[in-house]
Formats: structure tokens, sequence, C-alpha cells
């Protein structure tokens, strides 16, 4: 089975250990705590022959790129295209010139679409930024950092439930994220705990989220206040 | 882990890994998450994986610990499940201590005898700890099927089908204590072990039968009436004695031989043992050996009792005796001897001839067993008198012998085990400097004599005495001074002490002492039921045919 997934954004910014990217949707970046993926290395080859849809300019850069496929299956154990893997952990929306401060315009959100379109094309953006969990090489999933950081403008897709599932079936990127302080970090363990748990088939979820608790309270050992925080947002 | 080492470990299951821990103390273990803490129970037999030895080690104590100071005071809530689960193994897990009882080098021989030794050293940190196999059940407590010497007595706990073994070589070189609160199954546990004596014939037995259980059946509390005794399992090789022939008809249960015996056989000392329950006063003691010297043919009792009052004041004035308390003693005696009449007859009587003594002493010489019924008479002070009084001669049968034998004649007599119930009654600090069964207790088994007492409260029996016992069994105590009393004389003791106080009320016992290599927790093998009778019957005679021979031996 291929699925092809649709890319979320575009890297602006690197650095080892987290990267920002451009949403492609303005006000839809990927959501908070949900895992991403940047392509490393060899990409796959360009779908054959077709020429890029000019109309559209996210296509041409779709067809440069190559279709970013996602063919591993932990149940088959077939390959995954080796990338990045990331948190996401912060989204924020702007002016694209950082410069030039934004007034109000006092237009209802139908009405300025219609009649400033612009703002939503072209003067606003929205960015997001990941943090970096670890990556896969040579079809075997490393949960520490990559040696070289995302490149630039390649693009970031979300992972794929199995590609979640192959990642979280150990737990180590909970320590990267207690570790990390660019983020309300309780909120993104129980976030990003969540989103994993959906990726497990309802009858595993329970499982994993004890399992998930359970290093959380191993990393958390002497501060049990925040483990209940956590587990408070983690349970239904 | 369990790939570096094959073999054994694989099919054991780890419970645990060792955190801390010391040779004196004992050792700490972790329990894995995914065990309960509630199946950890107190008594269990684990091993511990160390790098060059295993240690085989008891579980003593099990402990709630929790690694987050905040815990304590704000607990989950009750519905919050996801955080329970969450804390269970991690936060909070269990702490078990484990006491190693024997080491076996890794590095030795799989077969013949395990070179099993003490402890002198403890696993290192994380060694990880198993619950115990078939196979380490196998090699400490020896093997049934292998050899007659080792008897199966029940099975460890959480391990239904492995029998432990008592070694019963070692078993009746030493005296021996069942000890239990009443009702937890020693009457039970001693015919058990009576059982294995007498089919792998390590000893002869003699059995103060107090209540008539050993004999030909025994009363059961349960969904049956009663069960058989040691006479329907071992019909050639069982005596059945009795006091009260018309008791044991009324139970319809076939004796050998009705005892009488003789006044001229209680001593001085038979009447002091009874001290208590006839409320003799100090001086009681000085008037019986005046009296013993005056009726020199050993015909003091008779003699005392046919005074008159002239004949009393004689005596006083010759050898300086209280009048009252000459005249107390006669008083006393006369309602011994008036409530023992039943068996105990006046010199020259018809039958007292006819000596239980030899009788018992020829069929223990034949290698038969000898249970002695009491019937009615289980008031403590017959008991007492009657069985103070044939041990006191059996034993010194046994002495001559052994010296005979020690002097190149004749053969050594067989080992011989007496069973007494209500042992306290005979061994209590104030008599057993005086009973013939202090004596045996304390000589060891120099004359091939040895003692298995039965008691509930071990507490009463002294504290020297005990400490002689080879081998304790012991059915729940929950008194800390008969807890006590039964760990005097045990190394390490400490972490025994809370296993006894929570074993089951039935039916299960810790096994400590000579016969064992290390304490173990059993539960204990039922008895009389069809496995038991399978592995005992050997009597090929029909119950008629036995009663038919025992009623006509008895009339
Ligand atoms: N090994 C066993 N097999 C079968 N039943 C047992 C066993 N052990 C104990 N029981 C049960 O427990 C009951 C009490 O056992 P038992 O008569 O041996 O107690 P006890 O300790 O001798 O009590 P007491 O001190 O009153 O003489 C038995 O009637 C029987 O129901
Ligand atoms: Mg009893």
């Amino acid at each position: 089975m291929t699925d092809e997934i649709e890319v979320i954004g575009e890297v602006i910014e690197s650095s080892t250990t987290e990267f920002v990217a451009e949403s492609k949707e303005l006000h839809s970046p990927a959501p908070f705590g949900s895992f991403v993926k940047v392509g490393m290395g060899e990409v796959a080859p360009a779908t054959g022959g077709q020429q890029p849809n000019m109309d559209d300019p996210f296509d041409s850069f779709r067809q440069s790129a190559g279709t970013f496929n996602s063919t591993y299956r932990d149940e088959a154990g077939e390959t995954t295209a080796p990338a990045i893997y990331a948190i996401i952990y912060g989204a924020n929306t702007g002016p694209v010139d950082t410069g030039r401060k934004l007034r109000a315009y006092w237009k209802g959100e139908t009405e300025l679409e219609v009649v400033n379109p612009e703002i939503g094309e072209w003067l606003l953006v929205t960015n997001f930024r990941a943090l970096v969990v670890g990556y896969c090489a040579n079809n075997s999933v490393c949960r520490f950092l990559p040696p070289q950081p995302p490149k630039l403008l390649t693009p970031v897709y979300p992972c794929s439930p199995a590609e979640v599932r192959r990642l979280t079936d150990r737990m180590d990127f909970l320590r990267t994220i207690v570790n990390f302080t660019g983020a309300p970090v309780e909120e993104l363990l129980a976030a990003c705990i969540r989103n994993a748990m959906a990726q497990y088939p309802e009858d595993r979820r329970n499982d994993f989220v004890v399992s998930a608790g359970k290093e959380l309270a191993a990393l958390l050992r002497d501060d049990y206040d925040r483990l209940h925080a956590i587990i408070r947002r983690i349970a239904p | 882990m369990s790939q570096e080492y094959p073999g054994p470990t694989e099919r054991r299951r780890e419970i645990g890994q060792i955190v801390s821990g010391s040779l004196t103390e004992g050792l700490q273990m972790k329990l894995c998450p995914e065990e309960s803490v509630e199946d950890v129970r107190a008594g269990k037999f684990v091993v511990v994986d160390g790098q060059k030895n295993e240690f085989f080690s008891m579980i003593t104590d099990v402990v709630l610990s929790t690694s987050a100071k905040g815990l304590i005071g704000n607990p989950p809530a009750r519905d919050d499940e996801l955080m329970r689960s969450v804390l269970s193994g991690t936060t909070t897990y269990g702490t078990v201590a484990l006491r190693p009882n024997l080491m076996l080098p890794k590095d030795s021989a799989d077969d013949g005898e395990p070179d099993l030794r003490p402890v002198k050293t403890i696993p290192g940190h994380f060694s990880a700890v198993y619950s115990a196999d078939a196979r380490d059940v196998n090699r400490i407590f020896g093997d049934e099927t292998k050899d007659s010497k080792y008897f199966n007595i029940g099975t460890p706990l959480d391990m239904d089908d492995i029998p432990v073994c008592l070694n019963l070589e070692r078993f009746v070189e030493r005296s021996n204590g069942i000890f239990g609160k009443s009702g937890t199954g020693k009457t039970f546990l001693t015919r058990i072990v009576l059982c294995g004596i007498i089919k792998n014939q390590r000893a002869v037995n003699l059995i103060f039968d107090m209540h008539s259980e050993y004999g030909w059946k025994g009363s059961y509390e349960g969904d049956r009436a009663e069960v058989r005794g040691l006479k329907q399992y071992f019909r050639e090789k069982v005596a059945v004695f009795t006091l009260d022939p018309e008791s044991s008809r009324r139970r319809e249960a076939p004796v050998d031989f009705a005892v009488k015996i003789p006044y001229s056989q209680i001593t001085a000392e038979d009447i002091i043992l009874l001290q208590n329950e006839l409320n003799l006063t100090s001086t009681a003691l000085e008037t019986s050996y005046a009296l013993v010297n005056r009726f020199r043919d050993g015909g003091w009792i008779s003699g005392l009792l046919r005074m008159d009052a002239d004949d009393m004041k004689d005596f006083c004035d010759t050898n300086n005796v209280n009048q009252a308390a000459l005249a107390a003693l006669q008083r006393k005696i006369r309602v011994l001897a008036e409530s023992c009449k039943s068996f105990l007859v006046d010199d020259g009587a018809g039958g007292a001839e006819d000596d239980a003594v030899k009788k018992i002493m020829s069929y223990l010489e034949a290698g038969n067993h000898v249970v002695l019924e009491f019937g009615q008479h289980t008031q403590p002070l017959r008991y007492m008198l009657v069985a103070n009084i044939l041990t006191r001669r059996i034993h010194e049968n046994y002495v001559r012998k052994k010296e005979e034998s020690l002097g190149g004649k004749g053969g050594e007599p067989r080992p011989l085990v007496i069973t007494i119930e209500e042992a306290h009654k005979f061994l209590s600090p104030s008599l057993a400097n005086q009973t013939i069964f202090g004596t045996i207790a304390r000589e060891m088994r120099k004359y091939n004599v040895t003692l298995l007492v039965v008691d509930q409260r071990p507490s009463g029996i002294d504290g020297e005495i005990l400490s002689q016992v080879g081998t304790k069994i012991t059915c729940l105590l929950n008194d800390d001074k008969d807890i006590d009393a039964v760990l005097t004389g045990v190394s390490n003791a400490s972490g025994l002490r809370g296993i006894m106080a929570s074993l089951d009320s039935k039916q299960q016992a810790l096994i400590l002492g000579h016969a064992v290599p290390m304490p173990i927790v059993v539960k204990t093998r039922h008895y009389d039921d069809e496995a038991f009778r399978g592995s005992m019957m050997e009597s090929k005679r029909s119950d008629d045919e036995i009663r038919k021979d025992m009623d006509s031996d008895f009339a």
C-alpha cells in the first residue's frame, strides 16, 4: 500500500535540534504536538513525465521534489523512506514583512476575503516550529538527533500512522521533550501522547498511554505534581 | 537477558531485581512492574540468579514503596484509572524482602547431589529473581522417586504439583516438633510424617494417642466424618494398644492389646510429674521417697493405700515425716487410683504380669509400631502418668540394649520415635528436668530414642529442649511467645517470624531444621485422599480379615 501524503510546509529555518517551516495553509499549521517529517538524503524520483501545473504554485514544487511516499507498514516491515522526525511545538501567524506592523481592517472575515484577498495570500504567513526527535535511515529508526539538520526549503509532511507507531514504540521522544525549554512542556507532552495514541488501533490505545505514562513517571520521578498535571491532560 | 544465560533460567519466570541487601539483613528486591504485589506471598520459594551462584531464598516481607515524595500526601483519585496504572510499577512499586538460605555455585555439576552451601555472600546489584521451578525444588529437597529416604510432605506455595520432601534419614536422627494453634492440622501432619517413617522403615514408632486419632481412624472436620488411621494403612505393621477397651469397642476400632499397669511400676517421680494436676505440696516428694524406702519391694503405692491411721503415725514418727502431708498424699493417690482403676491395677491382681511394657517392647523389636489409645482417659493426669511410666521403662530397655550392643552383645536396637501430643505438659521448664521425656530430648539419640513432640503452645516447653529439636514443622502460630519459642536456636530468625504468623489457618506449614536443607513453607499434602492412599497402601488383606484377626487377639 502506498499512501500519498500532502505536503504541509517547507523548512525556512533549520538547526540540529529544531526547525521552522512555513505552513502551506494560512492559519492551519500542523497541529500542536503532531508528528511531522522532512525528507533526508535521496528522495524518490519525480513522478515521470508530467508537466507541472503552473496555476498551482505548489505543484511545480511537488513535481520537482518528488512525491514523498510513505511505504513503511509496521506489520509488514516494508522500507521507510529516510526522513527526520519532529514534533510540532508551536505555531504563529503574522505579517510577511516583519518590519511592517499589521493594523486592524474592521471587516468581517468573509468580507475581508472578498475585498482584500491579498491579505490572506501575500501579506500574512503562518509558520510552525518543530522539535527534532529522531530520524530514519537505512530503514531503521533512530530515536536521537540526526547527523545533519533538515535542509532548508525542503518540504514537510505529516508522519503516517505507521511511522508514528514505529517511532513511538519506544518512548525516547518523551525525554527529548521533557528536557526542552522552548515550549510549555506539560502541554506538549500531553498533546503529543494524545496524537500518537490516535494512531494506534482502538484496542492498543490504553496500553500505549499507560506505557507512555510510566516512562514519564520515571522521567519525572522527583516531580509528582508535574506528572499528575500531564496525566490529567491525557486522560479523556 | 535470558539469552545470555540459557538453561535453567529459561523455565523460571522473572519477578524482580535485587536492588539492595546485606548478608545479615537479607536482600531487597524491586518487583517487576508486571507482577502484582498481591501475587507475592510470604514464604514463597524464589531463586536469585547471581553472577557466579544461584541463591535459593524465601520471601519474608512485602513492602509498598514509592519514589515520589508528594505522592503519599496527594494520592490519585479513586477513579483516576490511568494515573493508577501509570504509577504502579514505576513511582509506586513493591519491594520484597528475601532471605537467602542456600547457594549453589553455577559451575557445579548438574547431576548427582548438588553442592549446596550455606550463604556466605550475596548476589550483586540487579541480579534477576525468579520464581523457582520444579527442578529447583527437586534439586534442593530431593526426589521421592529416586531415593526412599525422601518423603513428600507437601508442595511449595503457588506450585501445586511439585513435592517438597523431608529427608527421613535425617529426620529420625533428632527429636522433632510439630507445632501450631489448635485446628491447624498438627495431628494430620503428624499422621503424614508417621506414615512416611513407617512406609520407608526408618524407625519404629510408639505413639501416645491421647485423643484416639492415630490407630484405627481419626476425625475430620470436613465433608466426611473420619479418616483412616495408621492401622488401616499398615495393617501388619501397626499394633493398637488401648487403656480403654470399652471405648475402642464403642468406636468399633479393633485393638490388639489392653494395657494394664500395676501400682508397683509407679515411681515417686511419676507422682511428682503430676504435682500440678494433683495439686501436691512441695513436701510430697520427700514423703514419697520415704515411702519408697519403707516399701522396698516397689509396693509403695499399695502400701500407702493400705495404711490406716496407726500405721501412718508409726511411719511418720520413724521417718520424720509430717503426718498431715502423708494423709494428704494418701488421699490424693487414692483419688488417682480410683480414677484410673480401669488400667491401674493393684500389685498381684491378675493380668498385671502380662506386662504392657514387655509387650510393647516385643512389638517394637519386631519392627512393628505401637499406637496407645487413651479412649475416654483423656485427662492430662492419666495421660501423663501412663506416658511417663511406659516411656521410662521402654527407655531403660533401650539403654540396656544399646549398651549391650556396644559391648558386642546383640545388635543395635531399632531407632524409636515416641510421639507425644500436648508435649508441653511433659516438657515445661519446671518438669523438663524430672521427666523421662526431658531426658530423651536432651540426650539426643544416644540410645536410639527420639521424640516427636506435637504441641499447640511451644512457649510452654523448656527452652533448652526446644533448641535441641532437630526439625520443626510449624503451622500457624500467632502468639508472639509461641513464635519466639519455636525460633529459639534458629539463626536469622527475623524473617521467619512474619511468615509463621501469616500461614493459612489450615494445612500450611513452615518446615525448618535438620531434615530440610533450607526453611520452606508448604501446603501440607492432603491426608487420606485417593493420591495419598495410592502412595501408602501396601496391605492386601481385607478389612474384615484384619478385624477378625484382631478381635481374636483381643479376646
Ligand atoms: N493434611 C491435611 N489433609 C486433610 N485435611 C487437613 C489436613 N490438615 C488439616 N486438615 C483439616 O484441618 C482439620 C484440623 O486438623 P487437626 O485435627 O490435625 O488439627 P490440630 O492442629 O491437631 O488441632 P488440635 O490442636 O485441636 O488437636 C482437620 O479435621 C482437617 O479437616
Ligand atoms: Mg490434634
